[in-house]
């Protein structure tokens, strides 16, 4: 029999597999596709303390081997999520993870505040948010502002807090060490990696915003090196994302250190991709002999 | 909106392409063995056609221009734009998702309905065309070359934007000029067509339901990436859409 299931935080997943926050909204729409209690855990869309209204379109852009995102963070808010959304999710027997952004460390507090005592299994904290009072750099591209913002959140959260970094920072493990150290209890990693497309006959940005966030396999092998780095520098547990789009890029990322893993971009070519890679994970286990997550150890020679 | 359908039931689909036919200079006119999607399909909605290539993650959005459901076959009309559209034209067998998208409800649609449709808007509105009865149609090209689909609906009058062939001027020049009384307009084509619509549905106190494009990714209501401005904020158009009130459409970006 093989064991898929994994603990982080002190919350047990019955496997390793979540979706990537934003890519997923709250479970409702692809539920039709299949039955969300397969999944280990659901990560919903990034929540702020009131709704923001997110940038004009267009939003998205195709590029080689990934896309460009440029939503912005379009939510309806944190009332509204515990209102619509998250009793939907509940009736489904997966752990749920909600993701929340702020442009200040005041907004970031309240949302975490608004979550306090709701049937929610942990948080995400999004440092990738502008900082609106430090010129619009990324909370998490700055070590003391990350420990800022994580210690906030930390003391307002009655849950475990995961703290998902930001790839667009030249050495992510000290990122990660300010997490640490101001309370996470766990990482998640990459955020998507700023870009930009641009239309050689119009001349112009294809995003209305100009850059956006790149995803997609495009990352993997970023989004690897990141979570290798980290697993070895931080003794943290790590969720694991970047471009998985199959079980064994799922394997990969367990391989590199991670102890879970997200499934992103891939659910918008194939709506059933989270629940593939499910399938594709405990198939690699079958094949390679593995009967337990943490058994999943790579090779050093 | 009363005339608007809600999303109903998505399906992801391999399917056999039927039939394909050049019909203009790089406009495919493309039939499908989809037979769970096309018993569920209404006029107006889209699907998302997939390329399975790994360059080519996202879908391509596709509107239904007939839907045989007895035979379960859906036709669709594109226009090889760019690769991704190129390879689809190519192909004998597909990925589809789909029915997307609110589409057009016929059942609660009124009696004298104006259609108007410019090049590639044509084809979704050749299934609404045989749901309601008698509607007054207006199609616009660019020219002679590039119309498409004018036979295939039971009476429609043709404009070219150079005079090629009929009326010279669009689709909406053309209605204003020929059409009797009617109490909604419904039409799909390129941005200036849709707002020039929109201005004279205004001029003539009717409602008017019009279908945009913007780009996709998920396609379902869950990335958030579809939106157009709309006097209530953002809207996606993969399910809030393709079908919006004129006036509801925010048309001056
Ligand atoms: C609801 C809806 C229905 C449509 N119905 C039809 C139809 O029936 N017939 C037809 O010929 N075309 C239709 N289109 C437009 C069609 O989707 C685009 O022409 C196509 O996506 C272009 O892909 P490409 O790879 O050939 O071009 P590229 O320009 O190389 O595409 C690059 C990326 O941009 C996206 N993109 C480019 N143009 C558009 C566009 N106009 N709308 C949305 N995404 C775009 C592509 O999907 C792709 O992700 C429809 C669009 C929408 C939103
Ligand atoms: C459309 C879109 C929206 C996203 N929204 C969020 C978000 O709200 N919060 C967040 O922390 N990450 C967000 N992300 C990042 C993803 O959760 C994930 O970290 C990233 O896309 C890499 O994984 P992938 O390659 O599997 O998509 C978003 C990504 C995409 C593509
Ligand atoms: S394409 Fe994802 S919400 Fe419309």
């Amino acid at each position: 029999m093989i064991d898929m299931s994994v603990e982080i935080a002190g919350v047990r997943f019955k496997n390793p597999v979540l979706t990537a926050s934003g890519t997923f909204a709250s479970g409702r729409e692809y539920s039709e596709f299949f039955d969300l209690s397969r999944l280990g855990g659901v990560v919903v869309k990034g929540v702020s303390a009131r709704p923001w209204e997110g940038n004009p379109p267009p939003r998205v852009a195709e590029v080689y081997g990934g896309m460009l995102n440029s939503v912005g963070l379009q939510n309806g808010g944190a009332e509204r999520f515990l209102r619509d959304d998250l009793p939907f999710l509940r009736k489904f027997d997966t752990r749920v993870v909600v993701n929340i952004c702020g442009h200040t460390i005041e907004e970031y507090a309240e949302v975490t505040k608004q979550l306090q005592n709701s049937d929610i299994d942990m948080l995400e904290l999004n440092i990738s948010c502008p900082n609106v009072s430090e010129g619009g750099m990324a909370f998490g591209t700055d070590p003391s502002m990350t420990a800022r913002v994580v210690e906030a959140v930390a003391k307002a959260a009655d849950k475990p807090l995961i703290v998902k970094l930001s790839p667009n920072v030249t050495d992510i493990t000290e990122i990660a060490r300010a997490a640490a150290g101001a309370g996470a209890s766990a990482l998640s990693l990459i955020n998507t990696l700023l870009g930009m497309a641009i239309d050689a006959k119009t001349r112009r940005p294809v995003l209305a915003n100009g850059y956006g966030g790149l995803s997609g396999p495009a990352v993997k092998p970023v989004a690897l090196r990141m979570v290798h780095q980290t697993a070895r520098a931080i003794d943290l547990p790590i969720i694991g994302m970047g471009g998985i789009m199959t079980g064994l890029d799922a394997a990969e990322f367990l391989l590199a250190g991670a102890r879970a893993v997200a499934v992103g971009t891939a659910g918008f070519n194939n709506p059933t991709a989270a629940a593939d890679v499910i399938s594709g994970l405990e198939n690699y286990m079958e094949e390679s002999g593995f009967k337990t997550i943490p058994e999943i150890k790579m090779i050093y020679n | 909106m009363e005339s608007i359908v809600g999303l109903v039931i998505t399906i992801q689909l391999q399917c056999d392409v039927v039939s394909n036919t050049e019909i203009a200079l790089d406009i495919f006119d493309m039939t499908l063995d989809a037979p769970e999607i096309a018993r569920v399909a209404h006029a107006g909605q889209f699907l998302h056609i997939f390329n399975d290539s790994p360059d080519m993650l996202l879908p391509r959005p596709i509107s239904i221009c007939a839907i045989d459901a007895e035979s379960g076959r859906l036709r669709v009309v594109f226009r090889a734009k760019g690769a991704g559209t190129r390879l689809i034209s190519r192909k004998t067998r597909l990925r589809a998702l789909g029915p997307l998208g609110n589409g057009y409800d016929t059942s609660s649609m009124s009696k004298k309905i104006l259609i108007v449709g410019g090049g590639l808007g044509v084809p979704p509105l050749l299934e609404l065309s045989r749901r309601v009865a008698e509607p007054q149609v207006f199609l616009g090209f660019r020219d002679e070359a590039s119309m498409i689909l004018q036979n295939d609906f039971t009476e429609a009058e043709t404009a070219t934007d150079d005079g090629s062939f009929g009326f010279c001027g669009n689709a909406v020049d053309l209605a204003r000029r020929k059409a009797r009384d009617f109490d909604l307009i419904v039409a799909c084509g390129p941005k200036p067509l849709l707002r020039a619509v929109a201005g004279f549905a205004d001029e003539k106190g009717v409602p008017a339901l019009v279908s945009v494009e913007e780009r996709m990714a998920c396609g379902i209501g869950a990335c958030v990436g579809c939106v157009i401005k709309t006097k209530s904020g953002y809207r996606k158009v993969c399910v809030d859409g393709p079908v919006f009130r004129a006036d509801e459409v925010v048309w001056d970006d």
